[in-house]
């Protein structure tokens, strides 16, 4: 039995190789996000594990033998779904291994933009020591209004910090229960609402069709002036242009951003030159303990679905993994 | 008919004074701005029928206090008091205000933003991407939060504040040396009474929430540092004096302390040749964490209250002298 690795940006793969040889199976890194290749090296994978490479429909028309698609994270916007499905190829991915952190980056990222500390930590390094910005920039939750866009694991985590600051927390989320929100000390509104409303907005919602592109330039003017924006989910909820062109007239005051769209962000793109933003590489899900129960779990559902075993977060509404005749 | 009492405001660098007069005129004081007087004479001639003063930088010494005829209390804009000359304020029946509690918020959120800048490595983070780095970060990880210990030191208004803030995340015990709050007050708040080398030994964050004495001065010495884990992060942003900055700098350096978050140093300003500017885990402000909009409006109107309240004959929530006798009665209708 053969499990392939699209890609991946981990050191090594000893935490996975572990796995699946107490499993017979074995191991092989693509370590390649084009297409073409992709197609090639999952031809005869019995299991596929994905992190970034996009796993399109020729991609996954071109899995002879694979039970599964894992995901190393908890979105899923790198893998055609309805093929896999269409397929009768389960995607699986890991929806509970890192919301601590990610919510502690989101607290990070929040009060990196009210108190300068980040803007401020690269001023010195360029040899300054001034005051960052205005004293206007420096701010303090608890005079101000917060939106959290998705009430998931993350979003729910994030309330839960941010309401101990003392501030008005409101939050948009098409499913969420208003007695939830409530529950949390936050205020569930239409998306419109939290737009009009808020001094700051941070996304955690998955990337969908009707979600991408969520902060444009008419949803950015519909902002209070002086917006703070934070994204650690997806980049592509983000128009880049219109997010660049609304710092620049003023409009939103600061952006913390650990996703973009594309990633890397391309060198000499705008936004690495805008004072007023702080950038991270995706790695507000990162810890130590994290990623390992990341990459365990992972490896785990890959031998899982080789043995026929049940599967617990298949996202694209497949029964179990797919049974293929030797 | 008594006169109508007069409180001179003798600050030059507020954006304005709305906060003083929102207190102030609905009592029917009269309210003048005196930012522009700095001289004995010029703070006599504008004060010395003054019944009250709220005052930030400008000295009161003990030569405008002989000229004060009517003053009941001055108020100082801010904790320290030490540019009045309280000696001769009480021996001249003057009470002297302060405004020790006008920034909880403020500082609290400023610590909170030190300790998760170190933690989750955002300073550095955001350099290398500017850099042109992507995928890094293997030879530096990360740690959760979850299950780790935050200890303070120091428990008065700003570190309860820290302790409500981070009650949010999912730490796994917060341990408080302070050794002016009992132990029940402690536990009562949901964290664990410890002595200050139980803290130093078993925080995973420690952040720093105490007064500058004699006492306190290089509390957190190369001797506390060698004591704490070397994974340790530590947050200071209450004064520069606690810490030996040069135990500070060699211990993170040496890597026996993990990060620091350094809003107070021990020279204000910084020297040029700060030794902690040239490293990559430390998380530096300058003196920044007291202020918002908010807090100067807040210190403003706080300042403003303490003369309404001696004025009108009330008790005033911060007192820093006791005069024997003071002037009679109230003056505020």
């Amino acid at each position: 039995m053969e499990i392939v690795i699209t890609d991946h940006g981990f050191p090594d793969l000893a935490t996975e190789e572990a796995v699946a040889a107490a499993a017979g199976a074995t191991l092989v890194a693509a370590q390649t996000k084009d297409p073409v290749r992709l197609a090639t090296a999952v031809a005869d994978a019995d299991a596929v594990i994905t992190q970034f490479a996009p796993v399109n429909a020729d991609v996954i028309a071109a899995m002879r033998r694979a039970r599964v698609i894992v995901r190393y994270g908890i979105g899923v916007d790198n893998v055609d779904l309805a093929t896999a499905r269409a397929r009768g190829i389960p995607v699986c991915n890991v929806p509970d291994y890192c919301i601590d952190e990610v919510a502690d980056h989101t607290l990070a990222f929040i009060l990196a933009l009210t108190r300068q500390v980040v803007t401020q930590s690269r001023m010195v390094h360029e040899g300054e020591w001034k005051m960052a910005a205005p004293p206007a920039a420096f701010r303090t939750l608890a005079g101000m209004t917060c939106g959290v866009v998705g009430f998931g694991r993350i979003g729910r985590g994030v309330v839960r910090r941010i309401v101990a600051f003392g501030g008005r927390v409101l939050v948009s989320d098409p499913v969420a229960k208003p007695e939830a929100v409530a529950a949390l000390g936050g205020e569930g509104v239409p998306l419109p609402k939290l737009l009009a409303e808020s001094d700051l907005v941070t996304l955690h919602c998955p990337s969908l069709p009707e979600t991408k592109g969520m902060i444009n330039a008419q949803t950015l003017a519909a902002a209070k002036p002086g917006l703070l924006l934070v994204n650690l989910s997806r980049g592509d909820l983000v128009e880049p242009d219109a997010l660049v062109a609304a710092l620049d007239s003023g409009h939103v005051a600061g952006a913390a951003l650990d996703v973009f769209a594309p990633e890397p962000i391309p060198a000499g793109h705008p936004i690495l030159g805008r004072a007023n933003v702080v950038l991270a590489p995706h790695v507000a899900s990162v810890s130590a303990a994290s990623v390992h129960r990341l990459r365990t779990t992972v490896a785990t559902l890959a031998v899982t679905a080789l043995a026929g075993g049940p599967l617990p977060s298949i996202v694209n509404g497949v029964a179990g993994p797919r049974i293929v005749s030797a | 008919m008594k006169p109508t009492p007069k409180v001179v405001l003798l600050e030059d660098r507020f954006a304005d004074h709305a906060p003083e007069r929102r207190v102030l005129e609905p009592l029917g004081m009269l309210v003048i701005e005196g930012g522009q007087a700095h001289t004995t004479e010029e703070i006599v001639e504008l004060c010395h029928d003054a019944d009250g003063i709220t005052v930030n930088l400008t000295p009161i010494t003990s030569a405008v206090i002989a000229g004060l005829e009517r003053c009941r209390v001055i108020a100082r804009y801010g904790v320290g008091y030490d540019t009045i000359d309280i000696e001769a304020a009480t021996a001249r029946g003057i009470l002297v205000v302060n405004v020790p509690d006008y920034c909880y918020e403020d500082v609290s959120d400023h610590a909170v933003a030190l300790w998760l800048a170190c933690v989750r490595k955002t300073a550095i983070r955001d350099r290398q991407v500017r850099a042109g780095l992507w995928d890094i970060g293997r030879r530096d990880p990360i740690h959760r939060t979850a299950g780790k210990v935050f200890g303070l030191a120091g428990y008065g208004g700003i570190a309860r504040t820290v302790h409500r803030k981070v009650r949010g995340f999912d730490l796994a015990r917060v341990l408080v040396h302070d050794p002016f709050v009992s132990a029940d007050v402690v536990r009562a708040a949901g964290a664990e009474p410890v002595d200050f080398e139980t803290l130093l030994g078993e925080s995973d964050y420690l952040s720093c929430h105490v007064p500058l004495t004699a006492k306190t001065r290089h509390l957190f010495d190369r001797a506390a540092f060698a004591r704490m884990k070397p994974a340790a992060v530590f947050v200071n942003t209450s004064r520069g004096g606690l810490v030996d900055t040069t135990a500070l700098h060699e211990s993170l350096r040496d890597g026996r302390l993990s990060a620091a978050g350094i809003d107070v140093h021990e020279k204000e300003p910084v020297p040029r040749d700060y030794p902690l500017f040239a490293l990559d885990n430390v998380v530096l402000s300058d003196h920044i964490g007291w202020y918002s909009e908010e807090s100067q409006v807040e210190l403003q109107t706080k300042a403003a209250q303490g003369v309404a309240d001696v004025l009108a004959g009330r008790t005033p929530a911060h007192v820093v002298n006791r005069p024997r006798s003071g002037r009679p009665g109230p003056i505020a209708p």
